[in-house]
């Protein structure tokens, strides 16, 4: 049961990042839901299960885009085991802390996407390459607690 | 006495508060409707005056990042559409499809900075390379510096171009600059398509 609920969570994330209301997208930019519920599951999932929904999540984002598949399929997964590996070092109970560490990950997330981009050949201005950097990862940030509320009522569940 | 006439029209004030909460809802539906309808209309009138083969589509789903600029269709290999088919709305260019199932599409949207239109200004026919940038406005490289380009300028695709077809309006040069290098000039383009807002699109069989 806790599966189909990770899946059916997994699908709804993904459909609300697929048709995100225009009225809440904030210079061209919008909160990555998917990355937010594959680390939210990191502190709520043994560290297999969490990196297999790693995996799921990832390759669902891969399937919408354009770009090469399964680029997001392992960035999430390397997340997943860097945040698993901190969270043996240091508390992540702290809400602050659990904050810092999606605002760390979803920046270096969209750096590697970036500098990816960049080095595929493509010409993004520094101006356009600063807003998708730090507007994604602060709004990515500010949704987590909502998505993390869903991983934990999920991960309680039965 | 009055209390029982009290009553009663408390009781119609809140029917009649329901019926206005429910026609106001039956209100806003019908107003999208009729924008829908409106779109529609001036799809199938495109359509119908257009040269090209063309099946019609909704954009169904867009890109989960900012790093890129796509949308899914709701139609796919069944209606005939194929990757590299080009996509265009009766305001312009739209993109090209880079992949098809059964049912759906993949879209790239021409200001996907992995889009590459080769183009022209319509008035001194001055070719051009438009890509996008992943911000509101396209970019036109390789222009020589004497390159004969103004504000306000119209560009189309070229014939150079093995995938789309020549003539379609890409958008409308708003600004002009020079490259790095000193050699080239590059246009910022304005797509004729609002790519942000799109709902319905044309795609081209050819």
């Amino acid at each position: 049961m806790k599966r189909l609920l990770i899946l059916l969570a997994i699908i709804i994330l993904a459909t609300l990042q697929l048709n995100w209301p225009a009225c809440l997208v904030f210079f061209h930019c919008k909160p990555d839901l998917l990355l937010i519920f594959a680390l939210a599951l990191v502190f709520y999932l043994d560290f297999k299960y969490a990196l297999l929904c790693a995996a799921l999540t990832g390759l669902v984002k891969d399937v919408f885009l354009p770009a090469t598949l399964g680029f997001n399929m392992v960035l999430f997964c390397l997340w997943v085991y860097l945040v698993d590996r901190l969270n043996r070092q240091i508390s992540a109970e702290e809400v602050y802390v659990r904050w810092a560490v999606v605002l760390l990950t979803a920046f270096l997330h969209n750096l590697i996407l970036g500098l990816a981009s960049l080095a595929g050949g493509n010409i993004i201005s520094p101006v356009i390459f600063l807003r998708n950097l730090l507007i994604i990862s602060v709004y990515t940030t500010l949704i987590s607690p909502a998505v993390f509320k869903l991983a934990k009522k999920i991960s309680s569940t039965f | 006495m009055g209390l029982v006439f009290y009553h009663r029209n408390m009781l119609l004030a809140q029917k009649l508060q329901q019926d206005l909460g429910f026609l106001r809802a039956r209100l806003f539906d019908l107003r999208e409707i009729n924008l829908e309808n409106a779109r529609l209309r001036g799809l199938l009138n495109f359509k119908q005056k257009s040269p090209w083969r063309l099946v019609a589509a909704r954009v169904v789903a867009r890109s989960p990042d900012s790093w890129s600029s796509s949308v899914i269709l709701d139609k796919g290999r069944y209606n005939g559409i194929k990757p590299g088919m080009v996509v265009i709305s009766p305001a312009g260019l739209v993109g090209t499809v880079i992949e098809s199932a059964q049912d759906s599409a993949k879209v790239l949207l021409v200001n996907d900075p992995n889009q590459g239109v080769s183009s022209i200004i319509q008035r001194s026919r001055q070719e051009g390379l438009v890509s996008g940038t992943l911000g509101t406005n396209l970019i036109m490289r390789y222009l020589p510096d004497d390159a004969d380009i103004a504000v306000g300028d119209l560009v189309v695709t070229s014939e150079l171009s093995q995938l789309y077809p020549k003539g379609i309006l890409v958008g409308r040069v708003v600004n002009l600059g020079k490259e790095f290098s000193g050699l080239n000039r590059y246009a910022l383009v304005k797509p004729a398509v609002d790519l942000a807002n799109i709902e319905e699109v044309l795609v081209i069989i050819p």
